[in-house]
């Protein structure tokens, strides 16, 4: 039995699309964004019309330059998403419980930290958050595969460093 | 020699080979210091991850629909009430702007006649407060040989098979709105979302006129399996022959 590739297709959307949305809605902070960029990302892998060798990686890449284009004219909508909670903002959203003011910070704290992880040490914290394997990580990210690992290891220092840092300045 | 970052994170994310694992398992029964710096990574792994999960928020509906398009279903999902909003208010310019579609149709009695379909002379800006769930959206618009429509951010065309003969003459506009007219037969055109205009052509093998707003965003048309960008972030018609008159054309053949 040979499968098609819209079978392939469809056990890629089941399996990465929650994968890609939370990758790039942590990434930018801006949940619609994120959905608009995983849908965009799957339009372009049906588009394409074959399964890619490494698909999580093209995936991650695709998406990545999605964010990467889109960035520039959805700054200024994240940064009033910083400040004005979602859900006053979305009416779907409205039903999720509003968050409290110390879950709030909670929030900007863990954001900040991230923000101020140098770009591609972010990416790759992010992308070992969702599971990726070390050699898409580094097909993505074009990094040796063999330093992944360590570079994982400094990532996740600079974000703890970061967190720990606003802890005292606050 | 003690294990270096690379040996460790590989050994916490099992991304050692069999006889790399062994030699990292042989040494940690031997060292202490490595035992606790595995620990440590592991410990420090889980709480950053667990502060990143902070900042998630609920993740979309899922719905392969609408990144699969087929002849039968297309387009996103309304995500939240104003989108939804949004489809109703498209309907109603459709049914203004259908009648405009047509060079030299009767525009003021027809109006009357497709406004009486929504609600006779209520005012086109309560209607738009109406949930959309409501509206059956498959009658409202009639069979005509024309329709206009202001496209949304990723907007499809979608006709239900391809024809015979017929192409289509597709030009861009300074307006604002998706214009299409058959020229010869009476094709059935239905808004089924905000997203996506079906022209049932089953049976027929008329040639269209297409306009496309040069500001619009996205606009494409599906015959069939085959889908062409009509129009998209950077692009009008690409790779599309060009007639004498400068229109497009798209064969609707096989
Ligand atoms: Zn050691």
């Amino acid at each position: 039995m040979t499968r098609s590739f819209r079978d392939d297709f469809v056990e890629l959307y089941d399996a990465h699309f929650t994968r890609v949305y939370r990758y790039m809605d942590r990434l930018s902070g801006d949940p619609d964004l994120a959905a608009d960029i995983a849908q965009e990302t799957f339009i372009k892998l049906y588009q394409r019309g074959s399964i890619p060798d490494t698909p999580g990686a093209w995936l991650v890449t695709v998406a990545m330059n999605l964010f990467r284009n889109a960035h520039a004219t959805h700054s200024r909508r994240r940064h009033l998403l910083n400040v004005v909670p979602d859900a006053a903002m979305f009416s779907d959203r409205a039903v999720e419980t509003t968050p409290s003011a110390e879950t709030r910070a909670l929030q900007e704290r863990v954001r900040r930290a991230l923000d101020r992880v140098p770009e591609r040490d972010r990416h790759l914290l992010l992308l070992r958050a969702e599971g990726y394997s070390y050699r898409e990580i580094a097909a993505a990210l074009q990094i040796q595969e063999t330093s992944v690992g360590t570079l994982l290891a400094r990532a996740k220092r600079a974000f703890r460093d970061n967190y720990e840092a606003r802890a005292d300045a606050s | 020699m003690h294990l270096n970052d690379e040996q460790i994170q590989r050994y916490l994310h099992g991304e050692l080979s069999a006889r790399e694992r062994a030699e990292v398992a042989t040494h940690l029964e031997s060292c202490e210091l490595c035992t606790g710096r595995v620990a440590e990574g592991e410990r420090e792994e889980r709480e950053v991850f667990d502060l990143l999960e902070r900042l998630d928020h609920r993740p979309p509906h899922r719905d392969i629909n609408t990144v699969m398009p087929t002849t039968r279903e297309y387009g996103r999902p309304a995500r939240n009430a104003w989108i939804r909003r949004a489809a109703v208010v498209v309907l109603i310019v459709v049914l203004g702007g259908a009648a405009y579609a047509i060079p030299g149709s009767p525009v003021p009695g027809w109006f009357k006649k497709l406004g009486g379909l929504v609600g006779g002379d209520q005012a086109p800006v309560e209607e738009a407060n109406e949930p959309v769930d409501t509206v059956d959206t498959t009658t409202l618009v009639p069979s005509v040989s024309g329709i206009a429509i202001p496209p949304s951010k990723r907007f499809a065309i979608v006709m239900a098979a391809p024809q015979d003969s017929g192409t289509v003459y597709l030009t861009p506009t300074d307006g604002f709105n998706v214009t299409i007219r058959a020229l010869g037969g009476a094709p059935r055109f239905t808004l089924t979302s905000s997203d996506r205009l079906d022209v049932d052509n089953t049976g027929l093998n008329s040639s269209y006129e297409i306009e496309v707003p040069v500001s619009a965003n996205f606009v494409e048309l599906v015959v069939g399996e085959r889908r062409i960008i009509l129009k998209d972030s950077r692009r009008f018609g690409e790779d599309l022959r060009i007639d004498e008159k400068g229109r497009r054309l798209i064969p609707l053949t096989q």
